[in-house]
């Protein structure tokens, strides 16, 4: 049996928020992902869509797929963009961090 | 424009942030003008962004000892201590203030600004959320929008204790405590230390009211809470900030 584990990543946006991520991959695959921090998002429930949206995809294919929510959906996310979370994930895979 | 403004009130957090909650809500019922109050925090609250861990950001243990009070916000940002400071709040139709966020911000900010010059300040805006004197953070901001409602809330630092804000607030990387104080010393002030002087609350408050009528192009009303709202406050207190399940939700 594989054993999964739970990464933390601290990703500070350059001049805007920290994301701080708890996130599980299997393989690439995202397998569970809770999106802490001092950002700003409105609607704010979009984030918990954000998250039930990336549980069971693979890093390399969430881009479009949030830029896509984020525009259709009218969110506005304030002191990160969808490029920052999208590279936040990258670093968590190879379980790098970007200091606050 | 007409506007109610309401009494200054000296509550505990999850009170405050209930009445803030129980006034946009009456707000979208249109059982209310557009508000402005101010306020302070008995006892002491470390009030955390609504998409933070209270776990991750705050000493529980610490603010438990020191009799600081913990409470999640409505809104968005970081955590804060809210210590030596007045409060204000802003709830208002969304179709005033601009769609974007930052310029909201910006057009909700500047009549913090414009109080600041009164009091002798150079003050500026400074995107995302804050305003700055000489460079330095004096001014932490956060909004939140709600069924055509913007509500915003603020704080304007009288005097800064870095020390006691970092024996409660947790630092991202342990690591990196010391230079993140050192950082924060340099970039935080309050109108104490740029005035040489300590400020009243009544003082500053006079400014703010001047500021969001000046700026803002409003005459401010003096009123009270409705039934409605004080009702609904208590209740918010008691059943959501005030509980486990709220503060602990990230």
């Amino acid at each position: 049996m594989e054993l999964y584990e739970m990464k933390l990543i601290n990703y500070k946006v350059e001049h805007g928020k920290l994301l701080r991520i708890s996130v599980e991959f299997q393989g690439d695959r995202i397998t569970q992902i809770r999106i802490t921090g001092d950002f700003f998002v409105h609607p704010e429930e979009s984030l918990f869509e954000i998250e039930r949206l990336l549980i069971g995809k693979r890093v390399n294919e969430i881009k479009p797929v949030l830029r896509y929510f984020v525009r259709t959906k009218g969110v506005q996310l304030v002191g990160f963009s969808v490029e920052d979370l999208v590279e936040a994930l990258n670093l968590a895979m190879v379980d790098k961090e970007t200091q606050a | 424009m007409k506007w109610r403004l309401l009494p200054m009130m000296e509550l505990n957090g999850a009170m405050q942030m209930a009445i803030d909650e129980a006034i946009l809500t009456a707000r979208a019922r249109h059982k209310v003008p557009n508000t402005i109050r101010f306020y302070t925090w008995k006892p002491s609250c470390v009030t955390i962004g609504y998409f933070q861990s209270a776990q991750q950001e705050v000493d529980l243990e610490k603010a438990k000892q020191a009799g600081v009070d913990v409470v999640r916000r409505y809104t968005g940002g970081g955590a804060v201590l809210h210590d030596n400071e007045v409060t204000y709040s802003i709830v208002l139709t969304e179709s005033d203030v601009p769609s974007n966020i930052i310029d909201s911000y910006k057009k909700l900010c500047l009549p913090i600004v414009y109080a600041l010059r009164l009091l002798g300040l150079k003050a500026e805006f400074a995107p995302i959320n804050d305003i700055l004197v000489s460079g330095r953070k004096i001014s932490g901001n956060a909004q939140t929008r709600k069924q055509g409602v913007v509500l915003q809330h603020g704080t304007l630092l009288l005097k800064v204790d870095i020390a006691k804000m970092f024996s409660l607030l947790k630092v991202p990387n342990e690591k990196l405590r010391d230079k993140v104080i050192e950082r924060a010393s340099a970039r935080v002030t309050s109108l104490e230390q740029e005035l040489g002087r300590s400020v009243a609350v009544d003082e500053v408050i006079a400014a703010l009211e001047k500021g969001f009528t000046a700026v803002l192009g409003i005459s401010l009303e003096r009123g009270k809470l409705t039934r409605f709202e004080s009702e609904l406050a208590k209740r918010l207190a008691r059943e959501k900030y005030a509980t486990k399940e709220w503060s602990f939700m990230r």
